[in-house]
């Protein structure tokens, strides 16, 4: 790639000629949007003058276009998240995001695998289940750990005071750092798949109920991709904003108006399974330039 | 002395943890997996060196530590009280031989030391990276002996004792690394 200045536009360039020929639909959604993420741990910069927020993801957006419009789609944006920042996050970066009907989350996985050949990133490529994962680190399954099990967990393995945490999404968080650090996350690429489904966000549940049918991908120790198969029904989809306006409140943090237009189009239109992920492109650029701290890639 | 939220750790950052004072050396920002974001923060005790590692959840506030550094002329010692004067405003500052511990090896009167304070008291002190130090006592010099790299003790005016080349002689001034303790080179004067 070539200096410093055009390596961020020549990977986007490449990203976009990568999914126009897989047939996706380029799209471009606005930036300034009505209603704020509902989810708990990320939160909107607020466009005070005019009660509007920038945008954190395009995913809802993408969302309505692919099943008003029944097509592909794929965004390639800017977008912001409050009090992230630090050696691999920024407050303003650019997502590649895209939602593909028919697929399961399963077969999602096997797109990025393509893509990350392209790239000469997928000599070694791992799938692992969330499970078993944690299984192997922490000698216990998720979903049979108990809350106070997780927080004798969390006390060994970190040295973060337990009690600051106040729910399961919380504690499995934390635990999370603890795997990320791992070996077979540092010195791989390696996707791991079937959340807990305290961790679902809008994934589609497995049917035992107990996992949830989402992904990450992380190279090298970096979480480059988040996926997952999506919800496609409308009473599933309320019940998790309203789930998330619970965690909020009980967390101390003002629910917020969800995105009713989108509950709207859920509500006209019957979509079959869809699958949708999301790709931080700095953070790319990071992996490809064998890097871990945007401070050394200067990309702006 | 007021609080500070995670979001504004950097290194350098002086925090209260568990009644002792800290200082930040690496502030980390995670958040895997669209979840909650946390700082691994590694963190030195200002009081006994030694580094840690911890973890918070960002957002969350920690006590700041009144901690300042301060250039302090040393002055003279009693046996059990090492007494430092500001060179600014001529304040004198008294401590223990135990704040000073290993530093009293190259502690001379009128070299300037780099004193950390917290809540006013000096918790530890830090030569100059090179002093200038007399041999009291070591063996006759051999003279010419420049090149075979040997080496033998030499007791200097502070007390502390360091390896020197074989030709130097006892009331020669010589420049040490106050760092790793090791011989420099002659002071000529």
């Amino acid at each position: 790639m070539g200096s410093s200045v055009s390596r961020l536009t020549e990977l986007v360039f490449i990203l976009r000629t990568w999914f126009i020929e897989q047939g996706v639909t380029e799209v471009t959604t606005p930036i300034l949007i009505d209603y704020p993420t509902v989810e708990p741990t990320i939160s909107n910069l607020k466009i005070e003058s005019d009660e509007k927020y920038l945008r954190t993801s395009s995913e809802f957006a993408l969302k309505k276009i692919l099943i008003e419009k029944n097509i592909d789609v794929f965004e390639i944006g800017h977008v912001f998240r409050a009090d992230e920042y630090g050696s691999m996050n920024l407050t303003e970066f650019r997502m590649l995001e895209w939602y593909r009907r028919n697929k399961s989350y399963k077969e999602l996985m096997g797109e990025i695998e393509c893509l990350l050949q392209m790239f000469g990133i997928g000599e070694k490529v791992l799938y692992k289940s969330y499970q078993s994962v944690f299984k192997d680190n922490f000698d216990v399954y998720p979903h049979q750990a108990t809350d106070d099990e997780l927080r004798s967990i969390v006390s060994q393995r970190l040295s973060i005071d337990p009690n600051s945490l106040v729910d399961r999404m919380e504690l499995l968080d934390s635990l999370n750092i603890v795997l990320m650090s791992t070996k077979a996350f540092k010195e791989n690429a390696i996707f791991v798949y079937d959340f807990p489904a305290e961790l679902r966000s809008y994934s589609e549940l497995c049917s035992d109920f107990r996992y949830a049918k989402r992904f990450e991908l992380y190279v090298r120790g970096i979480e480059l991709v988040n996926g997952y198969q999506e919800i496609i029904d409308l009473k599933e989809q309320e019940r998790c904003f309203v789930e998330e306006n619970k965690i909020r409140l009980a967390r101390g943090i003002p629910a917020v108006r969800f995105d009713q237009e989108f509950l709207e189009v859920l509500k006209r239109i019957d979509v079959g399974q869809y699958s949708g992920a999301a790709l931080g492109v700095e953070r790319l650029l990071a992996i490809l330039t064998g890097t871990n701290t945007f401070s050394k890639i200067q990309i702006y | 002395m007021g609080f500070i939220s995670t979001n504004q750790f950097k290194q350098g950052l002086k925090l209260l943890i568990d009644g002792d004072p800290y200082n930040i050396i690496e502030n980390e920002f995670v958040k895997p997996g669209k979840g909650q974001a946390f700082n691994r923060v590694k963190l030195r005790n200002l009081k006994n060196a030694k580094v840690i590692e911890k973890t918070f959840k960002s957002g969350e506030s920690l006590e700041l530590a009144d901690v300042t550094e301060l250039e302090l002329q040393y002055l003279y010692n009693n046996g059990s009280e090492w007494v430092f004067m500001n060179t600014e405003n001529f304040d004198q500052i008294t401590t223990t031989s135990e704040v000073i511990g290993d530093a009293s090896k190259w502690l001379k009167p009128q070299e300037l030391c780099q004193v950390t304070l917290w809540d006013k008291n000096p918790i530890s002190v830090i030569p100059p990276n090179f002093v200038s130090l007399l041999v009291t006592e070591t063996d006759p010099g051999v003279k010419g002996d420049t090149a075979t790299g040997g080496s033998k003790p030499a007791k200097l005016e502070t007390g502390a004792i360091v390896k020197v080349p074989l030709f130097i002689e006892p009331n020669e001034l010589l420049k040490i690394d106050t760092r790793t303790g090791e011989y420099i080179s002659r002071v000529k004067e």
